[in-house]
């Protein structure tokens, strides 16, 4: 019997976000791909940061973790280290990404541990009630900027693409069968994959809405971009804000974190018998 | 004649490599069947600057560094000038005639280290009656013999032994496994340079020195490890699998040991990109099952604060070792203090169940580490251990620690059996602790959530929810005090003064007391070691005493300050040092001394 949308949803409550939020597309898009990908759902740990996109665990029944604003990746790491053979999304906002948590994203991309790394991007702080986020673009007009954002957006994907992202993808919240089968792919993905979400805020960026990212967006892979090309990925990074290209910008196989290490090869750490470590080799060691 | 009973110093430039003799000789110490102390003073200086390691031997266990040398080993211009007034009566200072003489002066002048020295002060410095002084030429026979000048440390040694009359051989063997994987022709050049400074000592100052080393007979089997050594290996015994860190002195030593037996233990190791992360992926392998472990100073600590509070909320557990080094902010990156208490008991917003813990010495330390790893397990919280500079990279031997009685306690970790349907991560019970799933189980499947939640993990802003998981959380504390190890006075419980101090300034306050109550001045003892849950016991001991001093590393008296709080006593006698340096047990004898005068 192949799993369906109810096997991945919680019992407790409905979402909670705006009527239209992207953040709905999202959520589904996740739950089809588990189901379609045939997850256990007690195999699956949901990691987020903070943020209106980040109370997505809420809504799963798979393992959660709702974290701190921008830290959803370290947590997710360490978890993902304790129990590497756990299935592990990360999903995090604009802000929690590329805001408060840079640092981690940039030093998570180095380390490619197996995970997936949703990240809503709606150019706001929805849950702080609308200010500009770090892919807003230059002039947008908010509470903390009511004279238009001085600082130029962060480029997300040629971020990734400049640091060893192994897999670097852009989907987009209003077209759901390219999501999914976009988010399939990444948790297929051998290491750390991006999946950055163009994810229309219909509260506080209606400029920056469905209306708008329906026109620009065009499928890479339908258009014959080479996910191997590097440069030619780089390229397509850039044409951003007149076109946004979703789907697979790159993709690299590299060996794992976990597996360049063999503390890993005898199973999770988990799973190590700790009853009764011998240390006396470490004290005759230390005794000479 | 003083037979096994020696303070040593080896004074020198940081970059000289005062580390390896100092080693050796404590290696060798070790093996004749000594025990030892041994603490070093460094500039955070890669080069330049006068560091000293100090290392005190006896027949009987040490429970103390002390400042009164009985042999100095001065491989710089600057040892003696410095501490030829800290050398007792008898005792002696080997040094190197080609760099200090009468008409030494120091004449590049660095601000914020070196000392500035003149003729004058070197003619005082070489001119003490009472005691030896041994001219080595040390860098020359270092050229002479192996071209050179840096093996002037083992010449240094070799000399050490010969005026202790002790023999060479296990210097040479102990030369040729040191330096073995450099090759042949490093290890010959090292048995050179020792054998010169050996013979040199011998001829020229035959039998002139009072102090003898001696094998002993029968030596109980030791080991000899700095603090933060020790603490990795208590943790290792607990089950480590995991640990995050972010280099930061004094702590850094726990990354690197836990790094060296990362593959041989099976533990994840990490150096990960900073403080915030090292907190927050390790809250992440705790949560996911995993014994996890970070360490950090102050500094490092600040960046951790955050997501203290997340351990705190979600119920994960995870050991957190605090090596303090004085403050504020930069402070004093290579010394000792006890400033951090009050940041360690409290960092985080809200409230939640913790534990604050402080060893005072090496053996304590590693059953403390090992048993923080249960305690974080059984009450589901985050563990503090706060160590500062002096015990985290202060040495000692120590026999081989008793394991066979130290159990894992994995408190209400469920076996994947033992989950029934309906299962509640944070279920409201009545001891407050809840039965814990870990992700992969099945059917333990629930949310951790930083948000106030309900039993499930769900969100929740309703008032009777909130009340109620917050009061659950809360009720651990009463559980964990309750469950506490009492307060103990040690020595005589009549004492006149009591001794009131936390973590490792329990060294030296332990050995004042013994000077004390040689001298007549009864004096006991009492050693704070759990500050949150505040340990029970205190107060009912206090009120019993004469007149408590409280000793601590610090301005304010933060320990006297949790005891006025927890404890209702306010301890008016104090004895505090800021200075970055260690408290000597002579400096708590002199100050309690003052205190029988008025
Ligand atoms: C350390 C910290 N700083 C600030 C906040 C307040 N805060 C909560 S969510 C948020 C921004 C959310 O924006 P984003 O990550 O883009 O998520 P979105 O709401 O847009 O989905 C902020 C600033 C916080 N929770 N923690
Ligand atoms: S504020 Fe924006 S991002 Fe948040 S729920 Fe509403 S539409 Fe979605
Ligand atoms: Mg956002």
């Amino acid at each position: 019997m192949l799993r369906t949308v109810k096997d991945y949803t919680s019992t407790e409550g409905k979402p909670n976000w705006c009527p239209g939020c992207g953040d709905f597309g999202i959520e589904m898009a996740m739950k089809q791909a588990m189901a379609q990908l045939d997850l256990d759902p007690d195999k699956v740990l949901l990691i987020s940061g903070i943020g209106c996109g980040a109370n997505m665990p809420n809504w799963f029944s798979t393992y959660g973790f709702i974290t701190l604003h921008g830290r959803a990746l370290p947590v997710a790491t360490g978890a993902h280290l304790a129990s590497h053979e756990l299935s592990v999304f990360v999903e995090a906002g604009d802000g929690d990404a590329y805001g408060i948590g840079m640092g981690h994203f940039i030093h998570a991309m180095r380390r490619n541990p197996n995970m997936v790394y949703i990240v809503g991007n709606n150019t706001v702080y929805g849950l702080t009630l609308g200010q500009i986020s770090p892919t807003a673009a230059k002039g947008c007009k908010g509470p903390s900027t009511p004279f238009g954002n001085p600082d130029l957006p962060v480029n997300p994907i040629a971020l990734a693409l400049a640091n060893h992202c192994s897999f670097v993808g852009r989907g987009y919240a209003g077209n759901l069968p390219h999501l999914i089968n976009l988010i399939k792919a990444a948790h297929q993905h051998k290491g750390f994959a991006l999946v950055d979400v163009l994810q229309p805020c219909v509260t506080y960026a209606k400029d920056v809405g469905y209306k708008y990212y329906q026109d620009l967006t065009y499928d890479l892979q339908e258009a014959g971009h080479d996910k191997t090309n590097l440069e030619a990925a780089m390229k397509r990074a850039f044409e951003v804000p007149e076109k946004y290209p979703i789907g697979i910008f790159y993709q690299e196989e590299r060996p794992l974190y976990e597996e360049e290490l063999p503390q890993f090869k005898k199973g999770p750490l988990v799973s190590h018998d700790i009853s009764n470590v011998d240390i006396t080799p470490i004290f005759e060691e230390y005794s000479s | 004649m003083k037979i096994n009973e020696l303070n040593f110093m080896i004074g020198g430039k940081a970059g000289e490599g005062i580390e390896v003799p100092g080693n050796m000789f404590a290696k060798l110490c070790m093996k004749a069947g000594l025990w030892l102390n041994a603490t070093r003073e460094f500039y955070s200086v890669i080069k330049g600057y006068n560091n000293i390691n100090q290392i005190r031997v006896a027949e009987q266990p040490v429970k103390s560094h002390i400042n009164r040398y009985d042999l100095i080993l001065a491989i710089d211009d600057e040892t003696v000038p410095r501490y030829y007034k800290d050398v007792v009566p008898g005792g002696g200072i080997i040094y190197d005639p080609s760099l200090v003489s009468a008409s030494s002066v120091q004449s590049e002048v660095r601000p914020g280290g070196a000392l500035v020295y003149d003729a004058t002060l070197m003619k005082e410095a070489l001119s003490r009656e009472d005691i030896n002084y041994f001219p080595v030429p040390m860098s020359d026979l270092a050229m002479e013999k192996v071209g050179l000048k840096l093996a002037k440390n083992i010449v240094g040694i070799g000399a050490t032994l010969a005026l202790l009359d002790y023999n060479v051989q296990p210097l040479l063997d102990l030369i040729v496994k040191t330096f073995a994987r450099k090759g042949d022709d490093v290890v010959n050049k090292n048995i050179d340079a020792a054998q010169a400074g050996y013979n040199y000592a011998r001829e020229k100052f035959s039998r002139e020195f009072n102090y003898q080393l001696r094998n002993v007979k029968n030596p109980v089997k030791k080991f000899f490890a700095d603090g933060n050594e020790v603490m990795v290996f208590g943790a290792i015994k607990s089950g480590l699998k995991f640990v995050s860190e972010y280099p930061m002195t004094p702590s850094s030593s726990i990354l690197h040991t836990t790094a060296k037996y990362a593959q041989k233990y099976n533990i994840s190791v990490n150096h990960v990109e900073d403080e915030l992360s090292a907190m927050n992926m390790a809250v992440g392998a705790g949560f996911a099952g995993a014994r996890s472990l970070v360490a950090t100073s102050g500094g490092g600590f600040a960046l951790m604060t955050e997501a203290v509070g997340m351990a705190g909320m979600i119920e994960a557990p995870v050991v957190c070792i605090e090596c303090q080094r004085p403050g504020p902010s930069s402070g004093l990156p290579t010394r000792s203090g006890q400033g951090d208490l009050r940041q360690v008991m409290h960092a985080s917003q809200g409230e939640f169940p913790r534990i604050v813990m402080a060893p005072g010495h090496h053996e304590e330390a590693f059953y403390m580490v090992h048993e923080a790893f249960n305690l974080a397990e059984r009450y589901q919280c985050p563990v503090f251990i706060i160590s500062e500079k002096y015990l985290s990279e202060g040495y000692a031997t120590l026999p081989y620690l008793k394991t066979d009685h130290l159990r894992v306690d994995r408190g209400k970790l469920l076996k994947e059996s033992e989950i029934r349907a309906g299962y509640k991560r944070y279920q409201i019970t009545a001891d407050g602790i809840p039965p814990r799933a870990i992700p992969g189980q099945k059917g333990g499947a629930h949310l951790a959530n930083t948000y106030e939640h309900l039993e499930s993990g769900y969100s929740t802003e309703e008032v009777g929810h909130v009340t109620a998981m917050y009061e659950r959380r809360m009720k651990k504390i009463e559980l964990i005090e309750k469950n506490l190890p009492a307060a103990e006075l040690e020595g005589n419980p009549k004492a006149d003064f009591t001794i009131v101090c936390w973590g490792g300034t329990y060294m030296p306050a332990s050995e004042a007391m013994d000077m004390l109550n040689r001298d007549g001045v009864k004096t006991n003892l009492l050693h704070v070691k759990y500050m949150l849950p505040f340990q029970p016991g205190v107060r009912e001991i206090l009120e019993h005493c004469k007149r408590p001093v409280l000793v601590e590393g610090n301005y304010t008296g933060l320990l006297g300050g949790v005891i006025a709080e927890k404890a209702g006593i306010d301890i008016r006698s104090r004895i505090l040092d800021y200075s970055g340096r260690p408290f000597t047990p002579d400096k708590i004898y002199e100050e309690i001394k003052k205190l029988t005068k008025k």
